[in-house]
């Protein structure tokens, strides 16, 4: 017997032309069940009262409640280049430190106040070198190349100072001298000044 | 083990000192960055302060007791050397302490190139904070933006923990009052 059956329809049943079409949303309506749905596009009936959104403004007791942050920026780079800074400065201070022995003495060690005085005087004869020139004859100038380095580095160990404190006093004269026009010198600073020059500690807050 | 604990382990032996410092520089420079630039505003300036205290830190190291918190020795010595740096410039423009006209043109005129860019309410923050009194102002700083405790405080300003409840109420209160 010839099986004319369509391969496509090899049972008796008959659907309706679009059933598969409109299956998924049947199927999908039934599974919410009851829920009421909106019709898409429809508005709700509220309105805020006239200006209300363009001046809607936090409460002022709330405000702080937020964890309102801060408007501050570092600049784009600037946290490495801050680490290579300080290192570099520290490597300096580790140096320095290294190659000169530290100054350990006592505020109220009365030899300190023999260091200030001799460091007066060493200000005096560099005074002379820097501003000397109106008042000595330029043959009878001093001159620092004219000392030996062994009668400095012997001046130093007479007087218990260290080259540090030398140095010291020559960077603050060259700053006087280069800022003539406000006649400042050595001498005007106080005791308490010179004796942070030499041994500075920081205060107790640390 | 955290950061902080392995800090403290190495400031125990004086030759891994330099190793502790740069994990305080790693770990530490930008939240030191940021409590510094809330005093001193100016990113400039406060480049400089920090560089200040991260040298002052290098220097004090052997200070540093390890029964406290690394973190508010860190914020003492940054919070102090904020405020030296605005002290000496007060000084010079005889200016008292709790008047912030400079640093408040400052924050006004903030610019993509000055570093600052906020919303409004940020910026209302603020300019309400730098009218603040010094010490409320820094009070302020330490709990709403550091999130820090009275007692953390109390360890980085050495005031008593009542008198920093009065000063951040009394803070919070001129605040929420400004306009």
């Amino acid at each position: 017997m010839k099986d004319n059956k369509n391969p496509n329809n090899q049972h008796p049943f008959q659907i309706d032309k679009n059933y598969f079409d409109s299956l998924e949303n049947t199927l999908l309506s039934k599974v919410k069940g009851d829920m009421y749905h909106l019709p898409l596009g429809l508005s709700h009936p509220f309105i805020a009262p006239d200006g209300y959104l363009e001046n809607f403004d936090l409460k002022k007791d709330t405000f702080l409640e937020l964890g309102v942050g801060h408007p501050y920026q570092a600049p784009n780079g600037y946290f490495e280049q801050l680490e290579t800074k300080v290192l570099a400065r520290t490597d300096v201070i580790s140096k320095e430190s290294k190659s000169t022995p530290k100054l350990q003495v006592s505020w109220r060690n009365y030899a300190m106040y023999a260091r200030i005085a001799a460091l007066v005087v060493i200000s005096g004869l560099f005074s002379l070198y820097f501003y000397g020139n109106s008042l000595v004859e330029q043959k009878e100038e001093l001159s620092l190349s004219a000392l030996h380095s062994d009668e400095i580095l012997s001046y130093l160990e007479e007087e218990n100072l260290v080259f540090e404190d030398f140095t010291e006093v020559i960077s603050l004269e060259t700053d006087f001298a280069i800022d003539q026009d406000q006649k400042v010198g050595i001498q005007e600073f106080t005791e308490d000044e010179l004796l942070e020059l030499i041994d500075f500690q920081f205060p107790n807050e640390i | 083990m955290k950061t902080e604990d392995i800090i403290k382990q190495l400031l125990l032996d004086k030759s891994q000192h330099e190793a502790a410092f740069q994990l305080i520089l790693k770990e530490y420079k930008e939240r030191l960055y940021f409590l510094i630039r809330k005093i001193v505003i100016d990113h400039d300036d406060t480049d400089d302060v920090l560089q200040e205290a991260f040298i002052k830190i290098w220097r004090n190291l052997e200070k540093f007791r390890g029964d406290s918190n690394l973190y508010t020795w860190l914020y003492r010595i940054g919070t102090n050397e904020a405020l030296t740096f605005l002290r000496r410039r007060k000084d010079t423009r005889n200016i008292s302490m709790d008047e912030n006209p400079e640093l408040m043109n400052m924050l006004e005129s903030g610019s993509s190139t000055s570093h600052i860019s906020g919303n409004d309410i940020e910026m209302a923050l603020q300019k309400a904070v730098l009218e603040l009194p010094e010490k409320q102002r820094i009070v302020f700083n330490l709990k709403y933006f550091e999130h820090l405790s009275y007692d953390e405080i109390a360890e980085i300003t050495d005031t008593s923990v009542g008198g920093l409840k009065a000063n951040y109420h009394a803070a919070k209160k001129k605040i929420l009052g400004s306009d």
